[in-house]
């Protein structure tokens, strides 16, 4: 049986998710506070042989996904199909790539001889692989919202799988971008 | 196949799958069945391929890459045994996995008690099987019952129904999340298979890092059971936000749902702050690193275990202190006293929570930084009070009916105030370096725990079970069960702070004789109220199925709740209920809670 004889408005539902969504957001915004801290208290200042090029573009590889993903939302909801489609593509290729940058760099960080043990070490692996993470799950969103768009056309009232994945790689965006600053620069 | 049986199945074989090949390209593996890393690579391919099989695959994974839901609740009791997006069975469900990780650390609290009724070793092999059981206990009970019975359990059920809403903002959501409870007991309780752990609930560093492989169970638990815990707090902070029936505003809404609100934002918080913490030591051990170990910061992670610790305690209280203002003022048939300063009682407990968590340090911390948290510490009992305030100026001159959740919620506060009051010594900071790490902070946060979280527990149980089920409990037996494990618990727990200035440290199980006939009598006062507990599980589901038939709303509550049949309909609410007027207003002048015209009750 539906457990809706009153369903909220699909407006009102949106409304709610996106809520949800920024409500889930602001909390793990607690995540890199936390990082930032335990890097200044283990490494201070400190800043070891990380290669800036890689940081810089990782990061920017994360922009792009996220304004691209921000571009194929705008495509879902005017039900431009082959837009959206090619658009969310575009962002999952610029967020593996962000990913293949920060696995070069775990290499070549490695390469240097900075034992993970050490206290840039450590917090380099920590903040990175955090970041990391975080653009796994942004990939696999968007893939799935690319996937899911194929099969299920998109349109004016049914954007939100694109939405929400863009929001969330905007979000993880942000923190490639603090992640930069903190770990590689300050 | 029960979804259940087929999770179970799914994990199994992912865990199998994934450790051997984890295990073969791993070349720091110690033995040829399992390393650390195969451990937790298989240990999140069996949650992954677990929640796929209770349900998710059809309900969550295939939608998600546009294909149909092709879920299908089973019919009757069996939906209790697979995913669910109907907020009552989510809730049902969190209580049957609360009480079961309950029932599990209760028998290992028993094991401890029967230990110590000797000062040698007896049905513990070594002082490490002991302290594994200490860690055991204290994580499966913090973890899955102190946070989980009442915000996922209680505040999945209850706080739509209150709110006057027919479902949650994301069910599938809270569907989930369910079952990564009995995972996460399961995984703990497992731990000595890899070992054990020696660090308690609190996974202590530098300790932690010389303890076996056990502890990879303790940190992968608590990931899955405080996953689960913030689930809970997003769905339903949402959903309180955004789906309050018309009529319910903020000054209007339930005492209970204030409650989860405050708690919900506190695990908002913090329960991200101590997983990242966790995945932290989880790479301390993996990689390895020396993040909190001797050559890092031990103390740092003192401070981001309390820093999240400490609000975790208030995440227990404050739903506790909003039910004994739920229930008071419809047993007393009187307004309830002073219902924004109760509101704010919450908030503030909720703000301060955040910043005394130093308090269980002042061992480790200079005296300049003493003096703040020791100040903190003994405001926050300011808000607390507020609690007590609306609850005593509620009761005062009331024509209360004292049955069974009244009794209970009493007796709650009872406790409650004693836990509280205790508490104060131990905030103290010269008083503290005595009593540390003694039995008395045992019986300190016991009597604020089971006194206050548990105690209300039972009083919400049997003040919504007709509300559950459409029956009503067997008053003699419920007041009976009350009284049982008042003086149980009281003479239990009461004798720990008579242990602890006496000398009885925490986490030994072997310690001198003169302390033995103190003990012999705790333990016998706690198998009386480990026996009692059974006595009330018992009790409910006997009224459950075989108690009378109830009235909807037997309490004559103005609540929402109450407002459509009991036991709950499937669809709570078939038109939304327009609230009019305030929930906690009674006397013959009250207004009638909803508008006028306006027939809500289910068909
Ligand atoms: C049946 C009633 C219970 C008994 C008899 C009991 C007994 C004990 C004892 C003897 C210890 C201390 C062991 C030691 O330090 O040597 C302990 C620790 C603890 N208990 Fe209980 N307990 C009970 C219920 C609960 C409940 C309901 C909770 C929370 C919901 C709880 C939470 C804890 C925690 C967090 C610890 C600290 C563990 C640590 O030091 O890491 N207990 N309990």
């Amino acid at each position: 049986m539906a457990l809706d004889t009153y369903d909220p408005s699909e407006e009102s539902s949106l409304a709610s998710r996106r809520g949800g969504l920024g409500i889930l957001l602001a909390a793990q915004a607690v995540i890199p506070v936390v990082l930032i801290s335990v890097r200044f208290l283990l490494a201070s200042e400190s800043v070891g042989p990380v290669n800036q090029v890689l940081g810089v573009l990782a990061a920017v590889l994360g922009l792009v996904a996220a304004y691209l993903g921000i571009q194929a939302r705008g495509a879902a909801s005017r039900g431009e199909r082959a837009g959206y489609d090619s658009l969310l593509g575009w962002a999952v290729a610029s967020a593996v790539l962000s990913i293949a940058l920060l696995i070069v760099q775990w290499i070549a960080f490695y390469g240097t001889g900075t034992s993970p043990g050490s206290p840039y070490g450590e917090v380099f692996y920590v903040m990175s692989g955090t970041w990391l993470m975080y653009l796994l799950i942004a990939a696999f969103v968007l893939f799935a919202a690319r996937v899911r768009g194929r099969r299920v056309a998109y349109g004016p009232d049914n954007y939100w799988d694109v939405e929400a994945a863009t929001l969330f790689m905007s979000f993880v965006s942000l923190v490639g971008v603090v992640t930069y600053l903190f770990l590689y620069l300050i | 196949m029960a979804p259940a049986m087929r999770g179970v199945l799914w994990g199994l074989v992912a865990f199998f799958v994934f450790n051997a090949a984890t295990l073969a390209v791993d070349p720091s593996a110690e033995s040829p069945y399992a390393s650390q890393v195969s451990v937790t690579v298989g240990w999140f391919a069996a949650m992954i391929a677990y929640l796929l099989g209770i349900g998710g695959l059809e309900a969550v994974a295939r939608p998600m890459f546009g294909l149909s839901d092709t879920w299908r609740e089973a019919p009757g009791w069996r939906r209790y045994f697979g995913f669910s997006t109907d907020h009552k069975v989510v809730g049902l469900q969190y209580m049957l996995a609360s009480a079961g990780g309950f029932l599990v650390a209760g028998l290992v609290a028993m094991a401890m008690r029967y230990q110590l009724m000797t000062p040698y070793l007896t049905i513990f092999g070594s002082t490490s099987d002991y302290l594994t059981a200490v860690g055991i206990h204290g994580t499966i009970m913090m973890f899955s019952v102190a946070t989980v019975f009442m915000v996922g359990g209680l505040g999945n059920y209850l706080v739509p129904l209150m709110i006057g809403t027919n479902r949650t903002v994301f069910p599938k959501l809270s569907g989930l999340s369910v079952w990564l409870v009995p995972f996460g007991i399961l995984t703990v309780a497992l731990s000595p298979l890899l070992g054990g752990f020696t660090t308690g609930w609190r996974g202590y560093q530098p300790l932690a890092g010389s303890d076996t492989n056990g502890i990879l169970f303790y940190y992968l638990g608590i990931v899955a059971l405080t996953t689960s815990s913030f689930m809970v707090a997003l769905n339903l902070t949402t959903t309180i936000i955004f789906r309050r029936a018309p009529g319910v505003t903020w000054n209007r809404l339930p005492m209970f749902a204030w409650g989860i609100l405050t708690v919900s934002l506190l695990n908002l918080i913090w329960l991200p702050e101590i997983q990242i913490t966790y995945l932290m030591n989880l790479a301390e051990r993996l990689v390895p690193l020396n993040l909190f170990n001797a050559n890092g910061s031990p103390a740092m992670y003192l401070d981001l275990f309390w820093l999240f610790g400490h609000p975790e305690v208030y995440i227990v209280v404050v739903p506790a202190l909003a039910v004994w203002n739920e229930i008071l003022p419809v047993m007393g048939k009187k307004s309830l006293f002073a219902r924004p300063v109760a509101v704010l009682g919450l908030v503030f407990v909720m703000l301060l929570s955040g910043l005394v968590w130093a308090h269980h340090m002042f061992t480790n911390i200079r005296a300049t930084e003493q003096l703040p948290f020791s100040f903190f510490t003994e405001m926050i009992s300011i808000p607390t009070g507020f609690a007590y305030l609306a609850a005593i100026g509620t009761l005062w001159r009331s024509r209360l009916q004292v049955n069974t959740p009244t009794l209970l919620v009493l007796m709650s506060m009872f406790n409650f105030l004693i836990g509280g009051l205790t508490g104060l010594f131990l905030a103290d900071v010269p008083i503290n370096y005595q009593i540390h790490n003694t039995f008395w902070v045992v019986g300190h946060f016991h009597y604020t725990i089971i006194g206050g979280m548990v105690f209300s527990s039972l009083a919400a149980m049997y003040y919504w079970l007709p509300k559950f089920s459409g029956r009503m409990f067997n008053e003699f037996w419920g007041k009976f069960g009350a009284i049982w494990i008042f003086i149980a618990f009281n003479a239990t727990f009461g004798n720990f702070f008579v242990l602890g200035l006496r000398g009885m440290n925490r986490w030994v199980p072997v310690y001198p004789g003169y302390l033995v006939p103190e003990n012999v009598w705790t333990s016998i006062a706690a198998f009386v109220l480990g026996a009692g507990f059974l006595f009330h599980a018992a009790h409910l589901w006997w009224a459950w199925y075989r108690g009378e038939k109830a009235d909807e709303n037997p309490w004559g509550a103005r609540t929402l709740e109450w407002q459509t049949s009991s036991p709950t309909p499937e669809v709570n609410f078939s038109r939304p209920p327009i609230v009019a007027a305030n929930f906690y207003s009674y006397g013959d002048d009250a207004p009638p809670v909803l508008w006028a015209g306006d027939a809500s009750h289910a068909d």
